[in-house]
Formats: C-alpha cells, structure tokens, sequence
C-alpha cells in the first residue's frame, strides 16, 4: 500500500494536471475574445472534448471523491466542517455526471456547474482561512479547526485547495459541453 | 433529453482516454520516485503527549460572554496546579510559587495558534516580554493525524522559547483550567489566582497589559 507521503505527491502532481488544463483552457478562451487564431485553437480544443466533456468531469469529480475518501477513510484524516461541505457539493457532482456520461445527457450541465460553483466558492474560503487565520475569528475548536492545514504539497496545494482544482476542471467541462451543445443546436 | 453534441468517435475515445490514464500513471510513478523514504515518522509521537498530574479544583469553563472581562468567574480562583513534562520529558510546572504568569494553550493544528506562536515570540525576542511574569505553554488538543505534526518540531521550528508542558490525550490541563478554544490564555498573579482569561489570538499589545496586570 502506497503511504500517505507519496499519496500527497500523487494528488498533488494530479492537481498540477487539472490547473493546467483549466487555465489553459481559460486562456484560449478569453484570448479567443481578440485573436482569431485563439479562437481556431478553441474550435480545434472543443472538437477534441466534443462528446467527451461529461467523461472528463465525472473523472475529475470521481478522482476528488476517492481521493477525500482515501484522506478520511485510509489515511485517517479527519474532514473539518468545511471539508464536509465540499464533499456535500462534489460526491453528487461525482454520481450525477458518472449517469450523465452513460445516459449522453447534457441537460446536467446547469445542475452540475451550479453546485460546483457552491462547491468552488466554499473551497476558495477554506484555502484562505488557512492562510489568513483571521478571516474566521480569531480561535480554533479542539475537534477539528477548519484553519488549520494537513499538508501543503509543493507549499501550496492544500486539501481544498485540490478541491478547488476539481471544482474548476468540472467548471470547464462544463463550459466546453455549452460551447459544444450550443454549437450542435445551432447546426440543427 | 438533450445529448452531447457528437457520438463520442471511438479512435479519438481512446487517444484521450489514453492521454488520461497515461497522465495519472506518470503522476502516480513521480510521486512514488520523488517521496523521499521518511524513517523518521512516527518516530516522535510518544512523547508529544506528556502525563501530567492536575490538583486543586479546576477553573469554571470559559464563557463567550465573560471571556477578557474581569467579571469572568474564574477571576480572583486559585488556579490548578500542574506537574507534567515537556516533550523531553523534562519536568515543568505550574504552580502557585508566587510568580506572576501567562499560561498559554495552543495546539499544532490549529491555524490560529499557528499564527499566534511567531508573532508571541517575535515580540518576546524584541522586548524581553514583561519583567517578572513567566510564559508557559501547554501544546494541547495533539493528534498525529492533524496537520503539522508533531507539535514539538513545530515549536522549535518556530524558536519558541518558553517551558512547554505536553498535554494528555484526554486534554487534562486544557480542560481543568476551563478551556474550550484555542489560543487560550490565562493570566495569573503571584498568589496563584486568575487575573484574566482570553479566548483566542491576542495582539501582543493586549499580552503586555494582560501581563503587567498580573503584577497588581
């Protein structure tokens, strides 16, 4: 069984993957705004995601969902209040576009990008309460303190902020299926 | 019911598919290259929680709505005397041996008492503190599953040089002197009674009058 120092480094080289794709993505995406060459490579990147987008987001949130599980269940660490509102947002993400993908169904995508968006928002809160105590009070519980950190690998990535990541990439998904659908009912 | 766009095409399927699994394979035989053997872990735990024995009646539990006034009912109380170790297993005390002090409880894990430890000891390395009134810390409410782990490496990390007293497991200082948050201060004069507690962070402005108050 691999230990939790290398299960750290795993999820975090994995949350470097999801940034990249996500800003990347971003970027083509605003830039496509001015540039026409932008806006070729979005065409050319969403025909590549096209029929794809829903596989990709329920990996992302399916590898999150195992990955919390692995922290609480395996590695034993135990989730804050914050922690479990996370979850609360991306287990169903998980299960819904897993159905989703299997059943083609793209009508998911305002349920799905809004409580990712829940999810997401609740994240960005977490990872800066541990870097700015303050921003939450002024004292911890004894139980488990949301401002408190686990681990930060690569001295950034925190658990919510991995959760971040997982929100954005499904975020994205979620905007290349709207471009894509868009697209297809403008064609017919 | 609305469907993607495109019947997924089965070549372009598993080059992406293969991309995919390709990246987490890469990620997972990096992180398994790049994690350095770690024969040191765990090896620190057993004495991140010390035994101490407590005696005397313990403090009221801090309340919300006394907490820092002088109507807390743990003002003017005979505080409970403590003989534990610090994570040496050397002996500390907290006793009523007529020296006025600051007891202050933190634990690893918690952000706040992360951002408490520096800023205590930046203000200690600067002024000395206050003349005549002893710090003691009590690291409690430890958990080896928590973040920054173990607290003795975080307070030498962090330089800290005041006596520390390791709590038990079951927080047996923490809870006789009426703790329910963390940072926790209590202030004591030189007969032994509480001149103030605090719940939570404190400005090092608001230590200092806290401390000169133990003095009378």
């Amino acid at each position: 069984m691999l230990d939790l120092d290398t299960m750290k480094l795993f999820f975090g080289f994995l949350t470097l993957v999801a940034n990249l794709v996500v800003v990347g993505y971003l970027a083509v995406v605003i830039a496509a705004r001015w540039s026409s060459a932008a806006a070729d490579l979005r065409i050319r990147i969403n025909g590549y995601l096209d029929g794809y987008e829903l596989l990709f987001g329920a990996l992302a949130a399916g590898t999150a969902t195992l990955g919390s599980l692995y922290l609480s269940e395996i590695a034993h660490l135990i989730p804050c209040t914050d922690c479990w509102y996370q979850r609360i947002a991306m287990y169903p993400i998980a299960v819904i576009l897993g159905i989703a993908t299997v059943r083609r169904d793209a009508n998911v995508r305002i349920y799905v990008t809004t409580i990712a968006v829940m999810g997401a928002i609740v994240s960005i809160y977490h990872y800066l309460i541990q870097w700015f105590p303050n921003l939450e009070g002024t004292s911890c519980t004894t139980s488990v303190p949301c401002t408190g950190v686990w681990f930060r690998v690569f001295g950034f990535i925190s658990i919510p902020y991995m959760a971040l990541s997982a929100f954005a990439l499904v975020l994205v998904m979620m905007l290349a299926l709207r471009s894509n659908t868009a697209g297809t009912e403008d064609r017919e | 019911m609305a469907s993607t766009s495109n019947k997924p095409d089965d070549n372009r399927g598993k080059i992406i598919l293969g991309i995919v699994f390709g990246v987490v394979a890469v990620a997972l035989i990096a992180a398994v290259v790049f994690t350095g053997s770690d024969d040191d872990a765990g090896t620190a735990a057993a004495s991140e929680f010390g035994q101490p024995t407590v005696s005397g009646d313990s403090l009221p539990a801090v309340s919300e709505a006394t907490v820092g006034s002088t109507t807390d009912p743990a003002v003017g109380e005979a505080i409970p005397e403590v003989s534990g170790q610090n994570f040496a297993g050397e002996p500390v005390e907290i006793k009523q041996d007529g020296q006025p002090k600051a007891i202050l409880f933190v634990s690893h894990s918690c952000g706040h008492c992360q951002a408490e430890i520096p800023e205590v000891q930046a203000w200690l390395d600067e002024t000395g503190g206050v003349s005549g009134v002893d710090l003691i810390t009590v690291s409690t409410s430890a958990a080896q599953v928590g973040g920054n782990w173990p607290p003795s490496e975080w307070l030498a990390r962090e330089g800290w040089t005041s006596p520390v007293i390791a709590d038990d497991e079951d927080l047996s200082v923490f809870f006789a002197y009426g703790g329910s948050v963390i940072p926790y201060w209590v202030f004591v004069d030189d007969e032994g009674n509480v001149t103030r507690r605090w719940a939570g962070r404190l400005e090092t402005e608001l230590i200092e009058v806290a401390m000169l108050e133990t003095l009378g």
